[in-house]
């Protein structure tokens, strides 16, 4: 069976702490601007007969058919074998028709290196036995990596929201 | 001190906050590149907070002070001059012997902010000036749950998640964002992962307060009588460990006459909480088992601060919670020298412990060595009851942090002289005549110790140099070795370390190899030897509190800023205010100025009802003025309807530091121009400044300067 990365929060339990967005950043030296992951607090609702304040959070899914990939110009876009959407970011021109592109609004651009960036799944980091860098800093232990059947079957239990699965299909 | 070449991983410490979480930090070539969560640690298992994950930012930071800086203009100007350590410590010290002198070393104030472990020195240094007066955030801040805990169980019960609570009740506090200086947020998360119960009390929905079990969202400032509504229903429905009541408890008849003051119907009234809900919070907490109470400042701040902590320890002793596995523990003393010892506090003399100020009002407090801080701002200002003449502040910001800044800010100006230890030029060191340039934690050896209630201690590791930054430690030994204290302090910060950990049995040498210490968790341990007060058992009628001249049983008071106190002020300041929530990305005033927190978090806000919003014309986003009698300042609207229409929220610690002026933007959106530091709105025991609950109004304001 081949391996296919993704990375997918259960948002029930996150705590909306932020420390995933300063683990990325630092793993990744990001200036101000490029955001690979995002937490943000979603208005109060009522869920399961009680009022809650969720967090919204936001990353590349690695689509199986990214359309990221489909419009770049200059296929600096691929699908890895074993999943990852990686971004060469040396052939990149940052016309910025991915970022229009994705379905997520998650593609980020780099504005001292003009180019189009996103979560890389921490390749270096896999490389080195590590898992990646949001995974590890987060307390609540709410983010998940791996292979997406192994993921989507361990969240099935935790009533993941079905969007993702959507999502990931295109 | 690191070889250049290969990246080398390093295990440490971090203190971003107080501190507590096992790092591993990478350095190549001199220069620290990552910092990330040591899985080994036992606090952490390898998370992290932002702001630790941020911190090389701020060792880096272009905005650093790297020197001795000595005021080259009038105060406040903002016109520096560096100078060398040997001069600014011989200035200071020549300084202080000559006010010595001439008005006591009592004239002198010695004061920290948060405390970063080094408190014990900062104490010590004080003890042998002569001065009792050290301004911290102590009375606001733990120090009135250590003062509290102390007289009335012997120590301070910890929540123990290493004994796995089935059912935990957080009050005030919200762990997931801030270390509440034990254990962190992720041993919360992992014990509802786990499956246990969660009542959290609160005014603001918070995450845990939408996952609890059960929220009971009070009236803001009214927690004491809905912990004494959840104690008369322990005590009327029998849910109380009659066991240990029985043998542990002194004064149960009373504190029974007390809780029956308080029924439901009567704390609904007083706290907006339906009664029913009052009582499944009180069953469910009573009748899990093990329990666990997590409380947090919010209990502390407020005129009813002592008497908070008394009912709650009443909750988690009467319930058979207290020194069990899984509920709040009395953990034991890290094996090094205690507080008292490494702080030489025998070397006060007796009349100079005497002088300290607010001492003989609030006794609670000087059982702790807290100075309230208004008796400080006052002396500088009035001369009374004796003059202040110099103040010295280590990572300390109260223009910004404590309450009625205004005042503070005139004090801080007028004061003779003032030194600030600090990373960067705050609102506070701006006013100062010498500005130290303080290490962070990457730069020095130290030991942690979680205020030493918690049982662990650690070692913090040199790893770098920046600039001519030295530790608090290094700068209060070098300070004291100007001022006669030389043999109280070793020739070097690494001769003291050893002396500090001399009960382990290690060197510094050898401890710095280790991870961690930690002494034994042993429970019950009352049953062996009761509880360490005049009674030997936890004192539910307090004899200390009796002899002290205070109600020796717990009540309620209502704050004196309140809608039920000061009806008439309702028309003017219709919306009860809350401040000091915490923030995910910044510690009080800190961080402000580190590019990957302010991204995240650019402006203060205030949370604000939607009917309200619309009632005052405010749109989300938009920058509103809160007004209270003492001023006004902006922050940015935030619409929610997890807050009651009655309680506005508004953040703390706010000021600029990308404001070039020497004053940053302090008066902008800083929230402590709104707080009052009238002592009637006090703690009688520990002089706590009232920061959660005053009246305020709300309007428009166009865009921030």
């Amino acid at each position: 069976m081949v391996w296919e990365y993704t990375l997918i929060v259960n948002t029930e339990d996150c705590v909306g702490c932020n420390a995933c967005e300063v683990a990325c950043k630092q793993e990744h030296n990001l200036p101000v601007g490029p955001r690979w992951i995002r937490v943000y607090p979603d208005s109060p609702r009522e869920i399961e007969g009680k009022l809650q304040l969720r967090y919204i959070v936001t990353h590349c899914l690695h689509c199986r058919r990214p359309r990221c990939k489909d419009v770049c110009p200059v296929e600096a876009i691929a699908k890895r074998e074993d999943g990852i959407v990686s971004i060469d970011q040396e052939l990149c021109i940052g016309c910025k028709d991915c970022i229009e592109a994705c379905p997520l609004g998650v593609m980020q651009f780099d504005p001292e290196k003009e180019v189009a960036q996103k979560c890389d799944l921490c390749v270096d980091r896999l490389d080195r036995g590590l898992e990646p860098a949001c995974v590890a800093a987060c307390p609540s232990h709410c983010i998940y990596f791996g292979d997406i059947r192994e993921i989507i079957e361990k969240l099935a239990r935790k009533k993941l929201l079905t969007w993702y699965k959507g999502v990931i299909d295109g | 001190m690191t070889e250049s070449g290969e990246e080398q991983v390093i295990k440490s410490n971090c203190r971003g906050c107080h501190g507590g979480c096992g790092v591993l930090v990478y350095v190549k070539d001199g220069l620290i590149t990552r910092i990330e969560g040591d899985p080994d640690f036992p606090t952490n298992h390898g998370t992290m907070c932002s702001r630790g994950l941020a911190f090389k930012q701020l060792v880096y930071h272009p905005d650093r002070v790297l020197y001795p800086l000595k005021r080259a203009g009038k105060k406040g100007e903002g016109r520096w001059q560096r100078t060398s350590w040997d001069d600014a410590l011989d200035t200071i010290a020549a300084r202080y012997k000559r006010i010595k002198e001439e008005y006591g070393a009592e004239a002198i104030v010695l004061g920290y902010g948060t405390g970063r472990n080094y408190e014990n020195f900062l104490y010590r240094f004080a003890n042998l000036l002569g001065t009792p007066n050290v301004l911290t955030a102590g009375h606001i801040c733990y120090g009135p749950r250590i003062a509290t805990t102390g007289i009335t169980c012997g120590r301070f019960p910890v929540s123990d998640y290493e004994g796995k609570p089935s059912c935990v009740m957080v009050w005030g506090n919200n762990m997931v964002w801030t270390n509440p200086d034990e254990y962190t947020g992720e041993n919360l998360c992992r014990a509802l992962s786990e499956g246990a119960k969660l009542i959290v009390v609160d005014p603001r929905l918070t995450y845990l307060a939408g996952r609890a079990d059960i929220w009971l969202q009070l009236r803001p400032g009214t927690d004491a009588a809905l912990a004494l509504g959840m104690a008369n229903v322990i005590v009327n429905q029998e849910l109380y460990d009659k066991e240990f009541v029985q043998k542990y408890v002194y004064g149960w008849d009373e504190f029974v006459g007390r809780v029956n003051h308080y029924p439901l119907d009567r704390v609904e009234e007083i706290t907006w909480v339906p009664a029913e809900k009052i009582e499944e919070a009180a069953r469910l907490y009573a009748q899990t088992k093990p329990a666990c109470i997590q409380w947090g400042v919010a209990i502390e701040q407020t005129i009813n601060c002592t008497d908070n902590i008394r009912i709650l320890l009443a909750l988690m002793a009467t319930t058979g919670n207290l020194d069990a596995p899984g509920g709040n523990v009395l953990m034991a003393l890290p094996p090094i020298q205690h507080f008292g010892k490494l702080a030489m506090r025998r070397y006060l003399p007796l009349e100079q412990r005497q002088k300290q100020l607010g001492g003989n009002a609030y006794k609670a407090a000087r059982r702790i060595g807290v100075t309230t801080p208004k008796m400080v701002w006052d002396a500088i200002l009035t001369g009374k009851p004796y003059p202040v003449k110099a103040v010295q502040l280590h990572g300390s910001n109260p223009v910004i942090t404590r309450a009625n800044a205004s005042e503070v800010y005139k004090a801080l100006s007028q004061v003779d002289f003032l030194v600030v230890a600090d990373f960067f030029l705050t609102p506070t060191a701006e006013l100062a005549d010498i500005v130290l340039p303080a290490a962070t934690w990457l730069e020095m050896e130290d030991i942690g110790d979680y205020w030493k209630s918690q049982s662990y201690v650690y070692p913090r590791k040199k790893l770098v140099q920046i600039g001519d930054c030295r530790s608090d430690h290094e700068i209060f030994m070098e300070l004291g070795k100007r001022l006669g204290q030389k043999q109280y302090w070793g020739d070097h910060v690494e001769e003291d370390l050893d002396w500090v950990l001399e009960p382990s049995g290690f060197t510094w040498k050898q401890f710095r190899q280790l991870d961690y210490l930690k002494a034994e968790t042993a429970y019950r341990k009352y049953e062996k030897k009761g509880f360490s007060t005049p009674t030997g058992k936890v004192e539910l009628y307090s004899t200390t509190m009796e002899k002290w001249g205070y109600d020796p049983l717990p009540s309620y008071r209502e704050i004196p800023e309140s809608p039920v106190s000061k009806p008439e002020m309702i028309r003017e300041y219709p919306y009860i205010l809350i401040t000091g929530a915490r923030l995910p990305v910044f510690f009080h005033s800190e961080h402000r100025m580190i590019p990957w927190l302010r991204e995240i978090h650019p402006d203060p806000i205030v949370e604000i009802h939607p009917q309200v919003a619309e009632k005052h014309g405010i749109k989300e986003g938009d920058w509103v003025f809160i007004e209270s009698p003492r001023g006004r300042v902006k922050q940015r609207a935030k619409l929610t309807t997890g807050i009651d229409p009655r309680v506005v929220a508004a953040q703390h610690g706010w000021w600029f530091p990308e404001v070039r002026t020497p004053d940053h933007g302090w008066k902008e959106s800083n929230i402590n121009i709104l707080t009052d530091n009238d002592p009637e709105g006090y703690d009688m025991a520990m002089g706590s400044t009232n920061l959660r609950v005053l009246l305020c109004k709300l309007y428009p304001a166009e865009e921030k300067s």
